[in-house]
């Protein structure tokens, strides 16, 4: 790329300086051209001088040719038959002639020399002086040429042979020799027999070689600049796909690890619990397995905060949003908590705002990680006894500043009495694994993780983690997390709706599962019929064609998915809403991606949901 | 506010009718005595599984679910001592309802 670069601008540069060498021969062919119509009107003229004239005296040719000549340096003499000396147009130029040598050659033709002259013959019609001479000096030559600078003038005829001053520095610049250009002219005058040659050289000035070189070194750096930043910028894509695979690794193994240490976790909490709901556990006892509950609880949050936090860092974390019903799902948070036994001496206070919507479609998993890790902290490291945590929703723009479009947010507030934060605690939003040296906490072990996370989880997912804190009064932490609500939805449930005429079959093996299920919906009005078996299902589908099927996900002989396929291909009524429960996350089943037109609910059954769902098309 | 076992079970079935009651009971009895059953000749983990499964599901219902100590189920032995003690929760409460 360089060597095409180069190649360009140096056959450009050589283009531009030949053209400037054309000009410069052009220019001197002009002057060249008034000279040589001069020398040849004063030779007609002194022909039509001695033509005109009958024995022209001595006097008359000195006048005449003075005035002919002018200021010119030139000089007219003639010759008589036996070549000694007639006139000349001016005496003072007499002693010049001595040098002057006459050559008579065998055809006639007489010619001669004269040292710094030009000499021209001309025959004239005079027969005591037959032979006129006109000698055009040396400087006369080469007029006006020195006036164009870096140029060279080689006169060269069959009596001398000249060059301008010029052309020996020219020699001396080695560098610039190699831009020279060489034109040789061959002028002649055939009835005067006068030829000579003029040769024109030129050469690069030195401050055109400079700006050239300049520009070649300039071209070359530019183009050995370009080609290491290319260099560079391969490079570090090389390793910022490298990085993104270990990234990804590092993700991937991340997650397997956690995986793995959350089954035992799980186990040593569920083994907690089962020995805390033992007979005959004494009061001492009791204590130590709640510290036992609530320390496997806190590395089940650490490994959770591991997770996210490698997530986060690769921006992979995406919001997996479902239908909850949100009172269940606050409750879940306080049942947490109620089981956990909060630290001796701590109490923490919930206030709900009546006017959260009963459903709310949110990533309840990622919601339920950010409050738990938000209220530890504050049950671990604040100083005072009290925590709140006071939850609403609200609808406002988004947090991105380009974002102008409103979305729902629940609004957390948590609330601690402490002593505040210290400022390299608040630094732990931002920069992790940040440790406070001067904290009175130092004993409480700590990764510092979980803040750090969760405000980057909630950056990720369009909320946001704002944090206020005052020495003495303690720290309160307001999340706003995205949901999405349906105010349809809400004005809808708050109308009473008679379902009776709505036919709804459930499907489950589990009688009581079935029992349940059947138990809230009748409480709604709706119109039931169960089937404990795919078999019956089938056969009650037929008879009554019902408006909506609830189908458990795992029966006896096919799966949920099978048994709704069996179900459409039975029956061509297109208004059919399919339902499948399951204990299971939809991600966790297979298939489901292909089910676009199913809805999966998750266990238990949640009347809530069910009739956020009904009626809508997925 | 901690609830136990049989605190659930009575908060559970009061959401429901008197008449409801009954029915969800003999169905929750026969479910949980059937587990039970299956759990002594439990002969693969499939098996195993889809028992655990099973009572994984009743317990969501009942809101007695904690999944960290269903989690920790890992012998039949120890599913027919959770799902035993359940039974016996269940029986306990019979002349409430």
């Amino acid at each position: 790329m360089t060597a095409v670069i180069m190649t360009l601008f140096i056959y450009d540069s050589l283009n531009e300086f030949k053209g400037d060498h054309d000009k410069k021969v052009a220019t001197l062919m002009a002057f060249n051209q008034e000279n040589y119509l001069q020398h040849r009107l004063i030779m007609n003229a002194m022909r039509s001088f001695f033509k005109s004239s009958e024995g022209v005296k001595k006097a008359e040719f000195e006048v005449f040719t003075q005035e002919l000549l002018g200021e010119r340096k030139a000089l007219l003499f003639t010759l008589t038959p036996e070549l000694t000396r007639g006139y000349i147009s001016d005496d003072r130029d007499l002693e010049q002639l001595d040098s002057l040598v006459i050559n008579l050659d065998k055809a006639g033709n007489l010619s001669g020399v004269l040292p710094h002259y030009q000499l021209i013959v001309l025959d004239i019609d005079e027969p005591n002086m037959p032979y006129l001479f006109y000698g055009i000096p040396l400087e006369n030559l080469f007029f006006n040429i020195n006036k164009l600078k870096g140029t060279c003038l080689k006169y060269s005829s069959s009596q001398l042979s000249a060059e301008s001053q010029g052309c020996g520095i020219q020699l001396a610049s080695m560098l610039s020799g190699m831009f020279r250009y060489t034109t040789d002219l061959d002028i002649s005058i055939p009835e005067y027999n006068f030829y000579y040659t003029l040769g024109v050289e030129s050469e690069l000035r030195s401050s055109r070689l400079i700006e050239f070189m300049c520009m070649v070194l300039a071209i070359l750096f530019i183009c050995v600049l370009v080609f290491v930043l290319l260099y560079f910028k391969l490079v570090n894509k090389h390793l910022f796909n490298r990085i993104e695979r270990e990234n990804k690794f590092n993700v991937a193994m991340v997650s397997s690890i956690n995986h793995e240490i959350r089954t035992p976790i799980n186990a040593l909490l569920g083994y907690s619990q089962m020995l805390r709901g033992m007979p005959k556990i004494s009061d001492e006892h009791s204590v130590i397995i709640d510290k036992m509950l609530w320390s496997a609880n806190l590395l089940y949050s650490v490994a959770e905060n591991t997770l996210n936090y490698s997530k986060s860092t690769t921006s992979t974390l995406v919001l997996n949003n479902a239908p909850i019903n949100t009172r269940q799902c606050i409750d879940n948070i306080h049942d947490y908590y109620n089981k956990l036994s909060i630290p001796a001496g701590k109490t923490l206070n919930f206030h709900i705002s009546d006017k959260l919507p009963a459903v709310i479609s949110v990533d309840s998993s990622k919601l339920f990680q950010v409050i738990t890790n938000m209220i530890n902290n504050a049950l671990k490291y604040s100083t005072g006894k009290a925590v709140c945590c006071h939850i609403d929703i609200c609808q406002r723009t988004g947090f991105n500043e380009e974002s102008i479009i409103r979305g729902y947010y629940l609004r957390i507030l948590i609330q601690d009495s402490g002593l505040g934060m210290s400022k390299s605690t608040k630094e732990l939003l931002i920069n992790p694994f940040t440790v406070d040296a001067e904290s009175k906490l130092k004993q409480v072990s700590s990764i510092g993780l979980g803040l750090y996370t969760c405000n980057k989880l909630l950056a990720q997912i369009g909320g946001k983690l704002r944090l206020h804190s005052v020495k003495n009064e303690g720290t309160k932490i307001m999340l706003h997390f995205p949901c999405q609500f349906d105010s349809s939805s809400l004005s809808q449930q708050s109308k009473s709706v008679n379902y009776c005429n709505m036919r709804i079959l459930i499907v489950d093996d589990n009688s009581f599962n079935l029992e349940v299920c059947n138990a809230m919906l009748v409480e709604k009005q709706f119109n039931t019929v169960c089937a404990n078996s795919s078999k019956v299902a089938l056969s009650q589908f037929v008879n009554t064609e019902p408006d909506v099927v609830i189908v458990d996900y795992q029966l006896d002989e096919m799966n949920g998915l099978e048994l709704i396929t069996k179900m459409k291909c039975i029956q061509a009524n297109a208004q059919t809403q399919y339902f499948i429960l399951s204990a299971n996350d939809k991600n966790e089943i297979a298939d489901s991606e292909c089910h676009p037109d199913i809805y999966f609910m998750q266990k238990p059954f949640n009347t809530a949901i069910f009739l956020s769902c009904l009626g809508k098309n997925n | 506010m901690s609830h136990n076992t049989r605190d659930n079970l009575r908060d559970f079935f009061n959401r429901y009718s008197e008449t409801r009651r009954l029915s969800l009971y003999q169905a929750l009895v026969k479910e949980l005595g059937n587990i039970r059953g299956q759990t002594k000749c439990v002969d693969s983990t499939d098996s195993f599984n889809s028992l655990k499964h099973q009572f994984k599901g009743i317990c969501r219902y009942t809101c007695l679910e904690f999944d960290a100590q269903i989690d920790a189920i890992m012998t039949p032995a120890q599913l027919y001592s959770a799902v035993d003690n359940m039974f016996g929760h269940a029986v306990a409460i019979e002349d409430e309802l």
